[in-house]
């Protein structure tokens, strides 16, 4: 059976201007590529992990290589000891002069004065192996340690910790752009880059943009998530709309706080700078470390609205949140 | 099932094959080519910008995941009707769960204003579509699908058939009630519509 004309076609004037103004509805760029980018985002979820483990193998090889090629190859560059020759008796071991270096040596006493200097040789081949080894180690003069040029460690990063006497403590690596690690069993890992916070809480892409007027919107797997700054006389507050929960972190110098979840300040621990605990009216012992590197204060405020309140007890289950219930 | 519906225009074969096989480029196409398809289709099925966001994010990603199942009995478009209607009806479940909660809770996050528009010359187009948008939103939602996907989106019986997984005579069925509904409420609209023209902006 054939399919009826549309309305478009054979409709009223009415049906076809707005059916029409539907042809209308306009396609924002940022948002087509605002997707694009957490699509690609999640079509490979764990880039870093890999690049990880390829790093961590990269370097294990390298050190392998270090230590044990390098006598292998002098071992097999070096041409064949000769026969083993009783070497006539030498009451005292000799040592053998150093290879060329870059240093000068000294004129040969058989040169006059006024002679012409020399022209620089051209760099040598490595001088044979004594014909007796000789028995001071030289290895060092050779090879120096690399121990003496290698540059002080670099300090640990700052961590942003969680802890609560009823679960497993979350700990996340934090530095001004990132913030790495895991909360409840769920992997975490943003980055801020301009306003755009964006990464993966487990499996979900996370895509999050700061506006000016102290508010910043975003996604997580999809689902919506709001938050909004408010100032106080020390410090912010910020309100963060979650999938299973609305809640609200205060962050000042004397005092955090975020509800639901606490029903009492934490108080800052004398002489560790950003780390605040207490105990809520549940007996429930807290302990959190904020560093200051964090991120920027906006981008901190929403890490800290997104982990610290606890989801809303009756969306449980209703609702996916961003990490498992507690 | 007609012949047209099984068609698949080569090019989008050997297109396909290429966003298997993990060409980068040939995905972008693909992307660039049918996302303004897939948001259209979300803003006209009742979505906010957001929300067809979100919809195009997952319908995509289910893209992606689905192109090695992919056979190529149907268009890959209809293909990509059906995850978006589906998706469609997944994102309007949520909101209609988290917004009563959130009601209940009294946690409602702010609604989105509506996009910003050009105020001289496309407010007509716009009060037009913020009619139709007030029409369809009164529809019946499965009925609501089937006006959409054949009078809007101009796609044939068969392939919204296909598209929403049911009978070719239940998709007449439903234009037929749709279609009557539409000119009820359009008319009801236009009568209503006097007295809001006549009130101050």
């Amino acid at each position: 059976m054939k399919d009826p004309e549309r309305l478009g076609i054979t409709g009223t004037d009415d049906d076809r201007r707005l059916l029409r103004s539907a042809q209308s509805v306009r396609v924002p760029d940022r948002i087509k590529d605002q997707v694009r980018r957490a699509v690609e985002l999640r079509m490979h979820p764990r880039p870093r992990k890999r690049l990880l483990l390829a790093g961590a193998g990269l370097l294990v090889a390298a050190t392998a290589a270090a230590a044990g090629l390098p006598p292998l190859l002098r071992a097999w560059q070096s041409p064949a000891p000769p026969p083993a020759q009783p070497a006539p008796p030498r009451p005292h071991p000799t040592i053998q002069p150093l290879p060329a270096t870059d240093r000068p040596a000294p004129p040969a006493p058989t040169v006059a004065a006024h002679a012409p200097r020399p022209a620089p040789e051209p760099p040598q081949p490595a001088a044979p192996p004594p014909a007796l080894a000789p028995e001071l180690d030289l290895r060092g003069f050779l090879h120096p340690p690399v121990e003496a040029s290698k540059p002080p460690p670099p300090p640990p990063p700052a961590r942003l910790v969680i802890e609560r006497n009823d679960r497993k403590p979350a700990s996340l690596e934090a530095t001004a752009t990132t913030v790495r690690g895991f909360v409840r069993g769920r992997s975490v890992a943003l980055s801020l880059v301009g306003r755009e916070l964006s990464g993966h809480i487990g499996d979900d892409a996370v895509s999050i943009h700061i506006f000016l007027n102290r508010e910043a919107h975003g996604h997580v797997g999809g689902r919506e998530l709001h938050f909004s700054f408010h100032p106080t006389d020390r410090g912010w507050i910020v309100e963060a709309s979650l999938p299973d929960v609305g809640g609200q972190v205060r962050v000042e110098p004397g005092a955090l706080a975020f509800r639901p979840g606490c029903d009492r300040d934490l108080l800052p621990v004398a002489g560790r700078p950003g780390a605040y605990e207490g105990t809520c009216s549940d007996d429930t012992r807290l302990r959190v470390e904020v560093p200051a590197t964090l991120l920027d204060p906006m981008a901190r405020l929403v890490v800290l609205g997104m982990l610290l309140p606890e989801p809303e007890p009756m969306l449980r289950g209703q609702v996916p949140g961003l990490f498992p219930p507690p | 099932m007609i012949a047209a519906v099984r068609e698949v225009a080569p090019s989008e074969t050997d297109w396909l094959a290429r966003c298997r096989a993990g060409d980068q480029a040939a995905w972008r196409r693909l992307y660039d080519e049918h996302f303004p398809l897939v948001f259209r289709l979300s803003i006209r099925m009742g979505a906010s910008e957001r929300e067809a966001a979100d919809v195009a994010q997952e319908v995509f990603l289910r893209v992606w995941r689905g192109l090695g199942s992919f056979r190529g009995d149907s268009l890959f478009r209809t293909w990509l009707y059906r995850i978006t209607m589906n998706e469609v009806s997944r994102v309007a479940r949520e909101g209609a769960v988290r917004r009563a909660f959130g009601a209940m809770l009294a946690l409602v996050s702010r609604e989105e204003a509506p996009p910003a528009r050009s105020p001289d010359r496309l407010m007509e187009q716009a009060e037009a579509f913020a009619e139709l948008e007030a029409i369809l939103g009164r529809m019946r939602p499965k009925q609501r699908a089937v006006f959409v996907l054949f009078e809007i989106e101009e796609l044939a019986l068969e392939q919204i058939a296909l598209v929403l997984d049911c009978p070719l005579e239940t998709v007449r069925s439903r234009l037929r009630h749709a279609r009557a509904d539409f000119e009820r409420l359009r008319r009801q609209h236009s009568v209503v519509r006097p007295h809001l023209q006549g009130e101050p902006r």
